[in-house]
């Protein structure tokens, strides 16, 4: 009976010195465990093969992840099939014709900040402009929308803002800023849940 | 009583030690059911021999009845037989997995003519899942949701849904204010919303309740069901803080054009009445690389998974640089789902 009670009280006395969940702590495992790269065994190449991609940023540096190319998926790119004289001498002809673009509307900060030609090179209408009038390929956008959006651009670059295509398997390939936002009018539209939750359709489809 | 569980221990083991298919022991105390698994060969064997047996009583009695009954039939209640008495899958062996599941395929092409493909692929090496889950960006949408059914054939009828989206009013974060069934246009202004679901947690505790091992964490942390081995006792889902489970009261119907047929065991999966289901990361997705269908639907981008042994995954950028926090830490039982804000 003794030894029982030296036992038992040995078990106790372990028990409260060392709980069981902070003995091996999540965090101390992707400490020690995740110290270091993995080299991953299976492959999801397959899973994005229908994708253009372009490495992300022009260094010559490691690239650090894949978004999708942009040009060929605008509509009337290349500009110049219209665009082949300088946008100063487009200028309208006063008729009542429809103009070209007039379905774009710009909503993105106000007029008095943005017009057209922040964003787009009017020298040439094939590149986007930075603040220093250097162009910008469509395919690098996030360039331009940086300028403004440091925070947003930071964590996108992590991993925290935007969204990865697919795969969660490296070789990361995530979406660009105009992927998700229209840059002419960048904010997420108020609208109807695509669904509603149990309670609430039995509710109202009652069986 | 301690000396004597001791002794039993003991007496125990060499027995699996002599059987090569009695996986699993770590020498503690064996279960019943262990038990009854280590003698599986023999017993097997015996019952393909009853097998037989059936078989020919149920074609003389199908055949005298009717003129109707066909091959189909006999495979189907043979296959049903085998199926009846398979062993639980986390003591199977690589034959063995790769025999239900083909058995199951099966059974399915036999009762609905379709093709369905379940796998039973196992964890990927040095990967453990994690997410996080962005509350400034997740704006009440459901996209995820929807997809979430459709991916993992949950019962149309009863509406099971495995994600809540709580809406909580600016603020405050307390579970009882929260809205789940909102109906109106969203984000309502001076709201936001929070996602719920299972968060295989490192220390899961509707696992150690469980009186049949039909629930546990694989090694890259899902934690799945053997939706053949569950009782339906619901302890889980008593034991599990986050209200992460859900039960099939009836039987789960999702229409013929709707399944769907790229399955896992353990996940999606048609299952029964009577059985626990959960969400499971989409373990038919995730082991092939593929983001889980909540992730890939997220409008918002409010949704990040990825490998959490992979200092270079996006999860890991989250929790190293954002002020993240899980619910009821307090618990100890170690969410592998965090929250984060911008």
């Amino acid at each position: 009976m003794d030894k029982i009670k030296i036992i038992s009280l040995l078990l106790l006395l372990g028990a409260c010195s060392n709980p069981v969940h902070h003995k091996d702590s999540l965090i101390t495992k992707l400490e020690t465990d995740g110290a270091t790269a993995v080299g991953y065994e299976i492959s999801a190449e397959q899973y994005t093969t229908g994708i253009k991609k372009v490495p992300f940023g022009n260094t010559t540096n490691d690239t650090l992840f894949f978004i999708p190319e942009r040009t060929s998926r605008i509509e009337s790119f290349p500009c110049n099939k219209c665009h082949i004289v300088p946008l100063t001498k487009m200028a309208p002809t006063g008729g009542n014709e429809k103009k070209a673009h007039w379905q774009i509307s710009l909503e993105h900060a106000d007029r008095e900040i943005m017009d057209c030609a922040t964003c787009h090179n009017s020298d040439n209408m094939e590149y986007l402009q930075a603040q220093n009038h250097r162009s910008i390929s469509f395919n690098n956008s996030y360039d331009v929308c940086r300028q403004c959006h440091s925070t947003q651009y930071s964590d996108w670059l992590g991993g925290a803002h935007g969204k990865n295509i697919n795969v969660w398997l490296p070789p990361r390939l995530a979406k660009n800023c105009v992927d998700c936002h229209n840059p002419h009018s960048p904010g997420l539209e108020k609208r109807w849940p695509a669904r509603l939750n149990t309670v609430k359709i039995q509710e109202l489809d009652p069986r | 009583m301690f000396f004597r569980r001791k002794k039993k221990n003991q007496d125990a083991c060499p027995s699996v030690a002599d059987n090569p298919k009695g996986a699993g022991c770590s020498c503690r105390q064996q279960d019943g059911y262990e038990q009854v698994i280590n003698k599986s060969l023999d017993r097997r064997s015996a019952l393909k021999g009853l097998t037989a047996g059936l078989l020919a009583g149920s074609s003389l009695l199908n055949t005298s009845c009717s003129i109707t009954s066909n091959e189909d039939e006999k495979e189907l209640a043979a296959l049903k037989w085998e199926e009846y008495f398979k062993g639980n899958y986390k003591l199977m062996t690589d034959e063995e997995k790769r025999a239900t599941v083909e058995r199951l395929e099966r059974m399915y092409a036999l009762r609905n003519g379709g093709k369905i493909n379940i796998s039973d692929k196992g964890p990927v090496k040095d990967v453990l899942y994690g997410y996080a889950f962005n509350i400034s960006k997740c704006r009440g949408y459901m996209d995820c949701i929807n997809a979430c059914v459709k991916e993992n054939n949950q019962d149309r009828d009863s509406q099971m849904q495995y994600i809540r989206i709580h809406e909580f009013k600016k603020g405050q974060m307390n579970f009882e204010m929260a809205d789940d069934n909102f109906y109106h246009e969203v984000p309502a202004e001076g709201h936001f919303y929070l996602g719920t679901q299972c968060f295989h947690c490192d220390n899961p505790p509707c696992v150690n309740v469980c009186p049949v091992e039909a629930t546990w964490k694989e090694k890259d942390g899902i934690v799945v069901i053997d939706y053949d081995w569950c009782i339906g006792c619901r302890y889980c889902q008593a034991a599990c803080p986050y209200d992460g489970r859900r039960f099939n009261w009836s039987a789960p119907h999702v229409p013929e054009n709707e399944i769907n047929k790229d399955q896992h065991y353990l996940g999606n999966r048609l299952r029964k009445k009577g059985v626990m289901e959960k969400c499971t990361f989409c373990i038919q997705r995730s082991r092939n690389g593929q983001n889980p269908a909540c992730v890939e639907a997220c409008p918002t981008g409010a949704r990040i998974f990825g490998n959490l042994l992979d200092p270079n995954s996006t999860i890991r950028w989250v929790l190293a640089n954002k002020k993240v926090f899980r619910l009821k830490e307090d618990l100890g039982t170690e969410p592998k789902f965090w929250y984060f804000m911008d």
